[in-house]
């Protein structure tokens, strides 16, 4: 699989983007599967740790990737952060039984348990906000999944985008009122 | 560089700006006008968008935030250090500067926090701050501090939990079980205050070093917002109820917690053991396995304790303790040997326990015969006693629901409120509970149309037809989003179209033929038939969602569209023209009742004035600044209302397009108003209420609540005179035009109001002021119906009968009679001067009027003093009569409560009570009479206090007692009106309104109103509040 893995990240260099559905398949379905066992495994009250699970699942794919071209680790990173997003969704979904409409009902426990905060609902309005974004504009949409869903820090979202810090804060700031302003609309 | 990135630039560079400086900026930056618009409505949206997105994803839980650092200052407090993280928030130690003192610091989660969440959590502080008991940690300050709530609490050094204070002080059983029973206590007393802990487990209670528990954390996990609900609470302490998410939960659910912190104190672990289980799981073992009992941890538990704790852990809550006192009082049974209720005992259990508290009495050679008897005696007096128990908590627990329920409904909280009040068993419900539930809900009529959000409404122009656009929901086998429409002639209500709607669409009916048109969000317009639903007509309107549709009453369609369009449309389906100078979406749509114009209001918070036939702009105003999202036309089509996002309603003249007024009074957007014929306004907001205005002023003149989520539309059905509004909540309401509500505000009198008096029978009211007037008000209407001036200012109003008043001061006195005018005879009541509160005797019709060491007996038909009594030294100020005419009570400046026989004027007893009560009253054979804040309840023949109303209030200025003696009102200094019960003493509900103190209080004669006045030296606000038991009908 790694090998697969590896050719999908040189196709893509090359240019062929037919070749990003592959490895978002890829990438969402090692990274479905770590976080599962990650949340399995560990008591309740337990965070999910998307950058660590990310990492894990780059180093399991790509072994320690140093022989990476710079633009397939930033493939990889964007990739996984579009699973990543998938991942926390559905997750968000799950928990909270979206089935019964709009009256999504808000989990939150206190101390131990797991606690979800207020965020659990707005988790999925920003998700469907962020589709309206990508139509419009994908650099945005992918910093605040980079950020937002994966976790990174805005210096790791500049070095996966190919940014100056100062560039994905902008952006970042743009996107960040722009969902704001749809999810409160 | 990338658009998004040069907006991002701009709009970081432009943030810190003031507006000013901004504005240049802006004017520089910005290409075109479209992206400046673009820009400021980004600027407003990240102006209040606080801390969003900025948690990552996945820290949904347990959102750290040790962001404070010692030193940090919060509020008036500076940060020593952390002390835990939670899932709501952090708690720290810091140190207030006034008073000096260290105090815990809880900060709740950064996250964004809408208005209306913080207004709520402001008042549930303010109720927490109610709460005063030595074992509850008393809550010192409530606010907001960047964005983030936080509350001051009462910091207990070196405390320890408290399994960690029974393990460490190795406590044994009855100290353990002596320290439980405090913390019932401590529970008790909040439920008795209307507040739920909601998460009672032994880390929230504290133990100090002195072995003094406090518990914390009262009913904070509450900061709820919206329709949702949450789910609060730890596992295993969770009832099942709160692991369900729809189920309410009330001080039940407390009970049950105790009784799992009680079983985990006494056997060291919780019946249902799920630490480390994933949440998902250890709710549904809460809900679905059966405890473990104690005597399964711990055989010698068997028994008592085996009962007590399996009866505050019951599933059903319906079987658990009513309340936390019960359970503490079966705990005290048990710590003194007395049966317990929860063992359905038999008669050797009763017999034993008799035997266990009377062990050198009760020997082992007692005869059956003997235990039979003393069963037989037993089992009387104790079902007589668990009886008034079971009494005594359902009471308990109904105050505390009431208490809950008006501070729900000072808030707008009409579902919370609702909640509460259904909890109150029905020979329980009295006026207080009739006349919150008249608040609850004032609409007229309600169609559920379903249990799933209504998105979008309209209706027809005859009013027969109401249309909404409902949201799909799986769990109700409602799967597609659907259009409903209900026929107000027939009460019929059908699914109209299915499948094809989305939550974004708008419709509306046309006016000339029986047809609705469906704007889509795919841009598309369909005409469908009203009968069958076939489409009659489509059309691609706009390139985008259509979020806003309107006919003229010629038959004239306007659209608005996310396109920045808007489009009018002849009656044939062909497009007459577009307007295209929007810069943004256009949301808000209105036509002038004569058809002459249209407004429009767009994203960017402009409003536009159309020509409606010629497309022609007239004029565009500006001040909004955000979305425009309603508008209505008065119907002279002089003035224009306004809705917005900003949570705004604006009235605006059209002749110059300058603004009336502007409010901010609701508490959420503004998504749409509405033009009544009767030339007022209404909106609707997101906030869960309506508000009526007044047209040409733009005034607030009152609130329409009962919605229990958001409103998003309203409309108006002239043939039946009603306003409709379509609600979140699944519901349609319709509510009268001219709607009275259950609390009202009489205001006209300048100065304050002294005196209130009901006439006929209740339908009008006399109120007499220091402004030196009389007024007559209809209390139907509330209409000031007359006014006589010159008067001096009023000592005393009373009501002779249902069409005489008689009032006066000093040596003055004047009868009113109220017919279809209003006369007067005057008399001088020459030896008299100094008058204060007069009674009128209805029953015998004489008037005791105090007159310095004298109280003189007028007889009202004659308006003559008949005699007069002397009452002591002092000068007297109040007086009451017996209910059987024979005795006369009286206070006076010698601080002495006195009870006279008028016939034989002698005084049959004096008791000295060290104040001066403004008023007195009568109930049965016992008199009440406030003395310092307090009121007492006293024997009519000794004057000795047999009872104390519970709580003290600040000092007393006014008493009333309902018709049928169950209630006392009472109200003063502190500005509340409280009603007691008067065979209790409790206090039944605090009513909140009044903006001054209280100088009167007046039962109408059926006992379904309150009028109450305050009022301030010279201040216009004085006011009257009438308070009714139920909503009025007419």
């Amino acid at each position: 699989m790694s090998g697969r893995i590896t050719e999908v990240l040189e196709e893509l260099r090359r240019g062929d983007l037919s070749a990003r559905e592959e490895l978002l398949q890829l990438v969402y379905a090692e990274l479905k599967r770590l976080a599962a066992i990650q949340m399995n495994d560990q008591p309740a009250g337990h965070t999910l740790q998307p950058t660590a699970l990310v990492n894990e699942a780059y180093m399991r794919l790509l072994g320690d990737g140093k022989s990476m071209a710079w633009e397939s680790r930033a493939h990889f990173f964007r990739t996984a952060a579009r699973a990543m997003r998938s991942i926390l969704v559905d997750f968000a979904r799950a928990k909270t039984a979206l089935k019964r409409g709009g009256k999504a009902p808000r989990i939150t426990f206190n101390e131990e348990i797991m606690s979800d905060g207020a965020l659990t609902y707005e988790l999925l309005a920003v998700h469907e906000a962020l589709e309206r974004l990508e139509e419009r504009d994908s650099d945005m949409s992918r910093v605040v999944e980079l950020r937002f869903f994966c976790g990174l820090t805005v210096e790791e979202t500049g070095r996966v985008m190919g940014m100056s810090e100062r560039s994905v804060y902008h952006v970042w700031e743009h996107a960040r009122a722009w969902l704001f302003r749809e999810i409160s609309r | 560089m990338s658009d998004s990135r040069r907006l991002g630039e701009i709009l970081a560079e432009a943030r810190p700006l003031a507006p000013d400086a901004r504005r240049a900026y802006l004017k520089r930056a910005c290409t075109n006008q479209a992206e400046r618009a673009e820009i400021e409505s980004l600027l407003s949206a990240s102006e209040t968008m606080g801390g969003f997105l900025e948690q990552p994803a996945a820290k949904v839980l347990a959102e750290t935030d040790g962001d404070y650092e010692p030193g940090d200052r919060v509020g008036g407090y500076e940060i020593e250090r952390l002390l835990g993280r939670g899932g709501s928030g952090s708690v720290y130690v810091a140190l207030q500067g006034q008073p000096h003192r260290r105090v815990a610091l809880k900060v709740m989660a950064g996250g964004v926090y809408s208005a209306s969440a913080l207004e709520r959590f402001r008042a549930e502080a303010e109720i927490l701050g109610r709460l005063k008991h030595p074992h509850v940690a008393h809550v010192y300050e409530a606010g907001v501090s960047e964005q983030r709530p936080f509350l001051a609490l009462e910091y207990v050094d070196g405390a320890q939990t408290l399994l960690q204070y029974a393990a460490s002080e190795n406590l044994d059983r009855r100290a353990r079980l002596m320290l439980f029973v405090s913390v019932c206590d401590a529970v008790h007393h909040g439920h008795q205050k209307g507040v739920i802990h909601r998460d009672v487990k032994p880390g929230n209670v504290l133990v100090d070093p002195a072995g003094r528990p406090k518990l914390i954390d009262f009913g904070i996990a509450r900061a709820d917002d919206g329709p949702t609900r949450e789910v609060v609470g730890t596992p295993p302490y969770m009832s099942p109820e709160q692991c369900e998410l729809d189920r309410d939960v009330d001080l039940r659910a407390d009970v049950y917690a105790l009784g799992v912190v009680c079983q985990e104190l006494l056997t060291g672990r919780a019946p249902h053991r799920v630490t480390g289980v994933p949440a998902a799981e250890a709710m549904r073992r809460l809900r679905e396995d059966e405890p473990e009992t104690p005597s399964a941890a711990d055989r010698t538990l068997r028994g008592d304790l085996d009962a007590i704790l399996s009866k505050a852990t019951r599933r059903d809550r319906e079987e658990r303790y009513p309340s936390a006192s019960a359970l503490a009082a079966d705990v005290r049974r048990h710590l003194r040997a007395f049966p317990v209720e929860a063992r359905d005992g038999g008669v050797f259990y009763h017999v034993a326990c008799f035997a266990r508290r009377h062990r050198g009495v009760f020997t082992a050679g007692c005869a059956l015969v003997v235990v039979l008897v003393i069963a037989a005696l037993m089992n009387r007096s104790l079902a007589n006693e668990r009886e008034q128990e079971r009494q005594e908590a359902e009471w308990q627990a109904s105050l505390a629901n009431l208490a809950a329920a008006t501070g729900a409904l000072r808030v707008h909280d009409v579902s919370e409120a609702k909640l509460r009040l259904k909890l109150v068993p029905k020979h329980l419900r009295n006026w207080e509970w009739d006349h919150l539930w008249s608040r609850t809900d004032r609409s007229v009529a309600l169609v559920q149309a379903t249990r799933s959000a209504i998105w979008s409404g309209v209706v027809s122009p005859d009013g027969n037809l109401v249309a909404a656009i409902v949201r799909g929901d799986a769990a109700i086998a409602e799967q597609d989003n659907a259009l409903h429409l209900m026929d107000r002639r027939t009460g019929s209500r059908r699914v109209f179209l299915s499948g094809d709607i989305d939550r974004r669409d708008c419709a509306a009916f046309d006016p000339q033929s029986r047809v609705i048109a469906v704007g889509h969000g795919s841009g598309k317009i369909r005409w469908h038939a009203l009968d069958d639903g076939h489409i009659v007509r489509t059309i691609d309107a706009h390139d985008k969602t259509i979020i806003d549709m309107e006919f003229a009453a010629n038959g004239t369609l306007v659209t608005g569209s996310r396109d920045k369009t808007a489009k009018v449309w002849n009656r044939d389906g062909s497009l007459r023209y577009t307007l295209t100078q929007h810069t943004d979406r256009v949301i808000g749509l209105a036509i002038s009742a004569d058809d002459t114009l249209l407004a429009t209001g767009d994203r960017a918070g402009v409003i536009r004035i159309w020509n409606l036939a010629s497309g022609a702009l007239r004029q565009t105003i500006t001040g909004h600044t955000s979305s425009v999202e309603g508008l209505a036309f008065s119907p002279d089509g002089e003035r224009l209302a306004s809705a917005s996002r900003d949570q705004s309603f604006r009235l605006w003249r059209l002749s110059d397009g300058s603004m009336i007024a502007k409010s901010f009074a609701h508490e959420g957007n503004v998504r749409d108003v509405a033009a009544l014929p009767n030339g007022r306004f209404v909106s609707a907001s997101w906030d869960g209420t309506l508000r009526v205005w007044h047209g040409v002023t733009g005034r607030a003149l009152g609130t329409l609540a009962g919605h229990e989520s958001r409103v998003v539309r309203v409309g108006v059905d002239r043939t039946r005179e009603r306003i409709v509004s379509f609600s979140m909540d699944g519901s349609v309401r319709f509510w009268r035009w001219d709607d009275v509500e259950s609390v009202r505000t009489l205001r006209a009198h300048k100065d304050r109001v002294s005196r209130v008096a009901f006439l006929r029978d209740g339908t009008l009211l006399a109120s007499g002021s220091d402004d030196r007037a009389l007024r007559i008000w209809s209390l139907e209407t509330g209409a000031p119906l007359h006014r006589a001036a010159g008067l001096p200012r009023l000592a005393y109003l009373e009501r002779v009968d249902a069409n005489t008043l008689i009032g006066g001061v000093g040596g003055w006195l004047r009868k009113w009679t109220i017919g279809t005018t209003v006369t007067h005879t005057d008399r001088r009541v020459p030896t008299l001067s100094m008058l204060a509160n007069a009674f009128y005797d209805r029953a015998r019709k004489r008037l005791f009027l105090p007159c310095r060491q004298r109280v003189a007996v007028v007889d009202a038909k004659k308006l003559q003093v008949a005699f007069s009594i002397p009452v002591g030294a002092a000068s007297v100020t109040t007086v009451t009569v017996s209910t059987d005419g024979k005795r006369l009570y009286s206070v006076g400046g010698d601080h002495t409560l006195r009870v006279i026989d008028i016939a034989t004027r002698r005084i049959l007893r004096e008791r000295q009570i060290g104040c001066v009560p403004m008023d007195l009253a009568v109930v049965g054979r016992e008199l009440v009479v406030p003395i310092e804040g307090a009121i007492h309840i006293v024997d009519g023949a000794t004057l000795a206090t047999k009872r104390t109303l519970a709580s003290r209030t600040g000092a007393i200025y006014a008493i009333a007692v309902s018709p049928d003696g169950s209630r006392i009102a009472s109200g003063g200094f502190d500005r509340a009106l409280r009603l007691w019960d008067y065979r209790t003493g409790q206090s039944v509900a605090v009513l909140r309104g009044h903006r001054f103190p209280i100088f009167d209080i007046q039962f109408s004669p059926d006992g379904d109103c309150i009028a109450s006045c305050d009022g301030s030296t010279e201040d216009v606000m004085s006011s009257i509040k009438i308070w009714e038991r139920h909503r009025r009908s007419s």
